[in-house]
């Protein structure tokens, strides 16, 4: 690994501080003046970020389209409960993830590399660029679903997507590219609006609470659709990216109590904006028009709760779409940037200037410049790329979140802070569980794909 | 690899400094966490859970390029 330049300053005895150290240093000095001044809201505002920006770049495009063709086909029964339970795991692991930032001050990908060895630590980075870049191709396809609404084509989407890469990478800055992606994630809450204007009965959503009516559909098709959400709760590229991301924030042990507040305030609005997404679907059940809707068959989506429900909703859903997509590719993007750089053992901040990082921020617009090409060829296999990125990205969040359970309760680098007895039981809980319907997930895929199974 | 970042001077240093940790400088967290020390079981765990993770991505592999 090849450390920067650092001398010994002859006044202070301590290395020279570098860009990103000075950027750095400049963040902190607010929060530390904050605390001094027990401006408690105001702390609040500087510590938040990589949390929410975690669960709600998981709310991605995909996912709030997956959310809303289980409504129009299922109904609200199971998934209205579901959805909070599932966020409530994926907070257990992303406070894993802040927690190790914050005490280790080093992402995900260089602690394994560094602790369990260079095959490990590059066959997750690997797992995480091949799941990434499945991914990003899915968030340019959302896009691309929420522009046609407007009459908009390919070209508007990959344009859109990457004008937003280069726009936030500009500033040179964490800070600013946390606020900027930030203010662009809270747009989320457009499902929940969409919701609204389809009036749903506040009878049937308590009623759903107690998990009725349960989809119908054979016990196959309820695991699978059990395990696929449970599966993609958590992913990969959210692993590496809160973690990295609360390091490069210059999180320390002493805004951890902050750090579970931004993660589980995340975790609040993904699950609210989440259910949103699943009762605007639900109203195209309630019209009868929710049978056409399959996954990203569904690519009228808008158009069809436009038709049953009114114009407003269904453009506020397209919208919705696009800034899902925006904000996933924008957070995808960094986990790549990040991991790229960990691995390779060079500048991987946003606190450091494009000259500075070039392997940071070559991955960052890489990545996504990839996955625009792949939206653009002509033929390409979308629907397939778009339905196995969540398969794939499944099946390999089991070795992630050993890693993470490991370093979390690895004493010697996180000391007092490592896992209590009481976090390890759940977590462990979490992790089988995620496990086990991931490894379902993808067996089941590959048993129906050699049509053992219907 | 090697990048070398820009560094600020020594006189603009004291007042920085101070609002960092020591080991969240960036060139104390490229230097690296000594590798942990991993028992039989541990390992074998850890092999078990590469073969699963690169059989289960073969399956997923091959029901992508059968669905193409």
């Amino acid at each position: 690994m090849s450390a920067p330049e650092a001398t010994a300053s002859p006044i202070l005895g301590h290395p020279l501080l570098s860009e990103e150290d000075a950027a750095r240093s400049h963040d902190r000095s607010r929060v530390h003046h904050a605390r001094r001044h027990d401006r408690r809201w105001h702390l609040m505002w500087l510590l938040a970020g990589p949390g929410i920006l975690a669960m709600l770049g998981e709310n991605d495009g995909p996912s709030m389209i997956a959310y809303a063709s289980d409504g129009a086909q299922y109904g609200l029964g199971l998934f209205v409960p579901l959805i909070p339970i599932l966020f409530a795991l994926a907070f257990v692991c992303q406070e894993m993830c802040m927690r190790i930032g914050a005490v280790t001050h080093r992402g995900y990908g260089e602690l394994v590399l560094q602790r369990y060895g260079r095959a490990w630590g590059w066959f997750g980075a690997g797992d995480l660029c091949l799941t990434n870049l499945v991914t990003l191709i899915a968030e340019f396809v959302a896009i691309r679903v929420g522009l046609s609404y407007f009459g908009l084509g390919s070209g508007v989407a990959v344009a859109l997507g990457l004008a937003l890469v280069l726009f936030t990478l500009s500033g040179g800055r964490y800070w600013r590219w946390e606020r900027t992606v930030l203010g662009l994630a809270l747009f989320n809450g457009l499902f929940l609006v969409a919701a609204i204007l389809t009036h749903p009965s506040l009878g049937k959503l308590a009623h759903s609470l107690t998990f009725t009516p349960l989809p119908h559909g054979s016990l196959n098709t309820l695991l699978l659709l059990l395990a696929s959400t449970v599966g993609a709760t958590v992913t990969p590229w959210m692993i590496f990216f809160q973690q990295s991301a609360s390091a490069d924030k210059g999180m320390t042990p002493n805004d951890v109590g902050h750090g579970r507040y931004d993660t589980a305030l995340g975790a609040v609005l993904a699950a609210i904006f989440g259910i949103g997404a699943l009762v605007a679907g639900a109203a195209l059940l309630r019209s009868g028009s929710g049978a056409g809707i399959h996954g990203y068959a569904g690519a009228g989506f808008p158009a069809a709760l436009s038709h049953v429900v009114g114009s407003g909703a269904g453009a506020l859903f397209a919208l919705g779409l696009v800034e899902a997509g925006a904000v996933a590719i924008l957070t995808i993007s960094a986990s790549t940037a990040y991991a790229a750089g960990e691995c390779i053992g060079v500048s991987h901040s946003f606190n450091t200037s494009p000259r500075n990082a070039a392997v940071f921020y070559a991955a960052n617009v890489g990545v996504a410049l990839i996955a625009a090409v792949v939206i653009v060829i002509p033929g390409a296999p979308l629907l397939s790329i778009a339905l196995n990125a969540n398969v794939l990205a499944t099946v390999l969040l089991p070795v992630s979140l050993v890693f993470l359970l490991m370093l979390a309760n690895d004493r010697e680098l996180m000391g007092g802070w490592a896992n209590r007895l009481t976090t390890n039981i759940i977590a462990i809980g979490v992790v089988t569980a995620v496990a086990l319907c991931g490894a379902a997930y993808g067996i089941d895929s590959f048993l129906q794909s050699i049509h053992v199974v219907g | 690899m090697s990048e070398e970042p820009t560094t600020i001077g020594a006189p603009e240093c004291e007042e920085l400094i101070m609002h960092l940790e020591r080991d969240q400088l960036a060139a104390e967290t490229f230097r690296p966490v000594p590798r942990a020390k991993l028992g039989r079981r541990a390992t074998l765990g850890l092999w078990a859970l590469r073969i699963a993770a690169l059989l289960l991505s073969a399956m997923v592999i091959y029901a992508f390029v059968a669905r193409l």
